[in-house]
């Protein structure tokens, strides 16, 4: 993987195959939940006396939208995996580079999809108030960028640390000190940064559902990215 | 397999390059409200919001907000 473009290559086709690997999943899972939701909000403005008319993108073209955004994500993310991939492979002390990839796949995964999740989880459609979206955009992203920036803080400290520790000849301080700086700037991160302002006027059952397929579909997607890009990656070293 | 390589600088464009088309795709694919169509429809576009539409299913499962 010495070339950046046969990295990125491999990287955005792994990318490409954990979506449609959660394309089946959410197909099968989500899907039914959403079309729940849907009811439940037309309900809702039917009895409010709204009309919202007749929708300009009809249910079916949808569901083909879930899967062309899914290989979209797919694609947007194994190539910014492939980046970060490229900067972090020098701190990762892993022989393969197959094992290095599931270490980065893991540290991005978590960065910026399942940790922001824990703060922001998924909601279904009939949650989310189209006046407060950029606010809650902002509030998302905002803690995407945070959340990998501890991840640079924590290297930083590794960096800083790791000359010291050999003067002082204490061995293996830098490890266990980037993690903890790393755990207390989630921790602090996770309390400090607002929640989610819009109410969830749906029931629970409903929403906490919803949310543990798409969870559980986020992790799936960061998995699968990680095995495929180590098969990917371990094929061309052979060739 | 040499692994530990100084980016060239050549690379380092073309790793910003990548970075940067991610993060196109990102907006267009979890931010987007109508402004990408905006350039071709004109003001219209912010009121179909035919990207978020399309993509509606996906924002929602990827924990993106939505609505």
């Amino acid at each position: 993987m010495s070339s950046l473009g046969a990295l990125l290559k491999a990287a955005v086709l792994a990318g490409l195959i954990a979506g449609v690997a959660v394309s089946i999943f959410h197909l099968t899972l989500a899907e039914p939940v959403i079309e729940q939701a849907i009811r439940l909000e037309e309900q809702r403005s039917r009895a409010s006396g709204a009309s919202h008319g007749e929708p300009l993108v009809s249910r079916a073209v949808q569901k083909v939208g879930l899967v062309v955004g899914l290989l979209l994500y797919g694609a947007i993310w194994g190539l910014l995996f492939g980046v970060a991939y490229r900067l972090l492979e020098r701190h990762v002390e892993a022989a393969s580079v197959a094992v290095r990839g599931a270490f980065v796949a893991g540290l991005v995964g978590w960065s910026v999809a399942l940790f922001p999740f824990l703060k922001y989880p998924a909601n279904p459609p009939a949650v989310g108030d189209p006046a407060t979206i950029a606010d809650r955009q902002a509030l998302y992203f905002g803690f995407v960028a945070l959340s990998i920036a501890g991840l640079a803080l924590a290297l930083a400290v590794r960096r800083i640390v790791a000359p010291v520790k050999a003067q002082l000849g204490i061995e293996r301080l830098s490890r266990p000190l980037a993690l903890g700086v790393y755990m207390l700037y989630l921790s602090a991160l996770y309390v400090l940064m607002p929640a989610n302002p819009d109410p969830v006027e749906v029931p629970a059952g409903l929403v906490w559902t919803f949310r543990g397929i798409s969870f559980a579909g986020l992790a799936l997607f960061w998995a699968v990215l990680a095995v495929a890009f180590a098969r990917l990656a371990r094929e061309r070293a052979h060739a | 397999m040499a692994h530990v390589q100084t980016p060239k600088e050549g690379h380092r464009a073309a790793l910003i390059g990548a970075f940067l088309l991610g993060a196109l795709g990102l907006y267009v694919l979890a931010l987007d409200q109508g402004f990408v169509l905006s350039v071709f429809q004109g003001d219209i576009a912010f009121d179909m919001n035919l990207l978020h539409e399309l993509v509606h299913d996906a924002r929602h499962t990827a924990g993106f907000p939505c609505h």
